[in-house]
């Protein structure tokens, strides 16, 4: 049912949307249908005239940035195939596993970690398009500065994740009766710390191609992280794990473990405003204030990734 | 005036786009001719607070460009068609400038895609304004780019060769376009058509190695070349510059070769006139 409404919305925003948008809310209306409408029914070409429309300051106009990210970002391929697979992960596993918890299918990482990969490219994808499509000379003297731009793309990564999130409640709701599991019931944080990784994928991507704007980075970025990962899981120490893995509580017939999921959920939060901030200092302008808060943030990091023992 | 530009300045490593670059504009059209490589999308990109300049002074709406405050005022004010502009191939036309329109900080999503529309209007890609950019033609791109440029009846408008690859339809529909705006605003183009700067421009600047060579209006720029302009059944070896034309004669520029009728000039003549370097760099 999820999965059908979801199709219908898509259809609807990708194809239908655009070309509602497109047309004069006059002629609409006088439309039994969004059928083609021929010249002779459009009104007069519109005259050479001073404009209604005036600017407005940067924090409204970057949430109108924010909200056409997000809806592009929704709309993507990308996010679509996380959802996708978000799902698919799900039924498969509730179908083929005896003992399939919520706990085992979302905290246990596949999820999310999926979603989170896929939405590392969407991120990327989505700040480096004026790269690909060459628009930064056009937009280079637009008075909303680089810096909102990102910051709107990290507002429309908080509504991705809430997405993902939404589906895993879904499946939380749907598919697994907690009460009659032995386990451990999950905390709100535990249910938010796994989204989380959807959010940080995508601000790691944006992040990227805001520091290398180069072809082939996002791969690259990618089996970095891969390398990080094996690295430190090779350490031989388990502790480790409460800064790397994709997901801290795996569900082993004990419950959860005894980390704090509220400082591990803190923690990931900071990383991806970390990420966020580390790609607004990148750009042009004064970098004092972002600096500060950058550090601040480390520290925050630094502390919560430690306060989770 | 509304640009003013004293000794500007612009480097790439050792080769110099812009020397010492001097001229004003004010409301109007006011066209930059020159050759390629003269520095016309330098000192465009200048204008537009793209590029900061090495060196000299501009000012633009009355601010500097050159302080923050006066730059954001600036950009508030400005519309801005770059050469080769890039397009989100995956936006219909319609989402494209309404995205440009986010950009400029323009107001309620109403009043804003009724602005969108009004621009999309103005440049006749009302009927595609649902088509993906992809799919439209090369010259319907370069309207989609002429319409953000137009977005909230900018004060200044710069316009990088705005006609090229325009049928010529379009392009007259854009040269009304253009002079009805320059009638209140101050619209500044780079081409290399010289009719659209003798149909549509009332003042030219003429570009040459960094530096603006002449500046005037289109017909003291057609004067420039009175008296010089011939057409002669050979090609005199002697002419400034000389080349065949499509009814089998050839057009001299410069002395009267033998036998030859006086022409009356056309701002093309007048250009060519004034750029002895490059004619002699054609003649040859």
């Amino acid at each position: 049912m999820i999965v059908i409404v979801l199709v219908l919305l898509v259809v609807v925003l990708t194809y239908v949307r655009p070309r509602v948008l497109a047309q004069p809310p006059g002629v609409l209306a006088r439309l039994p249908m969004l059928a083609p409408v021929p010249a002779s029914a459009l009104t007069p070409p519109a005259p050479w005239r001073a404009t209604a429309v005036r600017a407005m300051p940067a924090w409204p106009a970057t949430l109108a940035l924010a909200r056409t990210e997000t809806r592009r970002v929704l709309l993507s391929p990308l996010f679509t195939a996380a959802v996708v697979i978000t799902v698919l992960n799900a039924v498969v596993m509730r179908a083929t596993t005896e003992f399939a918890t919520f706990n085992s299918f979302a905290l246990g990482g596949p999820a999310a970690f999926w979603a989170g990969l896929i939405c590392y490219f969407a991120g990327h994808a989505a700040a480096s398009r004026s790269r690909r499509s060459g628009t930064g000379e056009m937009f280079a003297p637009a008075p909303l500065s680089p810096r909102l731009r990102i910051l709107a793309l990290a507002l429309a990564s908080l509504v991705a994740g809430a997405v993902i999130f939404v589906l895993l409640l879904a499946g939380y709701l749907y598919w697994w009766d907690v009460r009659d599991i032995a386990f451990t019931r999950p905390t709100i944080w535990h249910l938010l710390s796994t989204p989380v990784q959807v959010v940080g994928g995508f601000t790691f991507g944006v992040m990227l191609a805001t520091w290398a704007p180069w072809r082939g980075v996002a791969p690259a970025g990618f089996f970095g992280l891969v390398a990080v990962h094996v690295i430190l899981s090779n350490t031989g120490n388990p502790a480790w794990g409460a800064f790397y893995e994709y997901a801290k509580w795996p569900d082993q017939g004990g419950g959860f473990e005894t980390l704090s999921a509220a400082w591990h959920l803190a923690y990931m939060a900071l990383l991806c405003a970390m990420a966020v901030v580390g790609a607004m200092v990148w750009l042009p302008g004064r970098r004092r204030g972002l600096l500060a808060l950058g550090a601040a943030l480390t520290l925050g990091a630094l502390g919560a990734g430690l306060a989770q023992f | 005036m509304t640009v003013s530009v004293d000794g500007l300045v612009k480097s790439y490593g050792r080769k110099r786009a812009l020397d010492g670059m001097t001229f004003h504009a004010g409301p109007g059209v006011t066209g930059l001719l020159g050759p390629n490589g003269a520095g016309k999308t330098t000192l465009l990109r200048i204008l537009a607070t793209v590029l900061a300049p090495d060196a000299g002074r501009v000012s633009l709406l009355g601010g500097d460009p050159a302080v923050a405050a006066d730059r954001l005022e600036i950009r508030r004010r400005l519309g801005y068609l770059p050469q080769e502009p890039g397009f989100h191939q995956g936006f219909t036309a319609f989402e494209f400038v309404d995205y440009v329109a986010i950009l400029k900080q323009f107001g309620d999503r109403r009043a804003r895609h009724d602005e969108v529309r009004r621009v999309l209007d103005l440049v006749g890609l009302r009927d595609v304004s649902g088509t993906k950019v992809r799919r439209l033609s090369g010259g319907m791109r370069r309207r989609v780019g002429v319409a953000q440029a137009l977005l909230g009846d900018p004060d200044l408008v710069i316009l990088d060769e705005p006609t090229a690859g325009l049928d010529p339809e379009q392009r007259l529909r854009f040269r009304e376009l253009l002079s009805s705006i320059g009638e209140r605003h101050t619209v500044l183009l780079s081409t290399h058509q010289t009719e659209d700067v003798a149909a549509l421009c009332t003042n030219v600047v003429v570009v040459d190695a960094g530096r603006a060579r002449w500046s005037g209006v289109p017909r003291e720029l057609t004067e420039l070349a009175r008296g010089r302009v011939w057409v002669a059944a050979e090609r005199d070896p002697r002419a400034q510059l000389a080349y065949r034309t499509g009814d089998g004669t050839f057009r001299h520029l410069g002395d009267a070769p033998a036998g030859a009728t006086l022409l009356d000039p056309t701002i093309e003549d007048g250009y060519l006139s004034l750029l002895s370097a490059s004619v002699a760099e054609v003649a040859a």
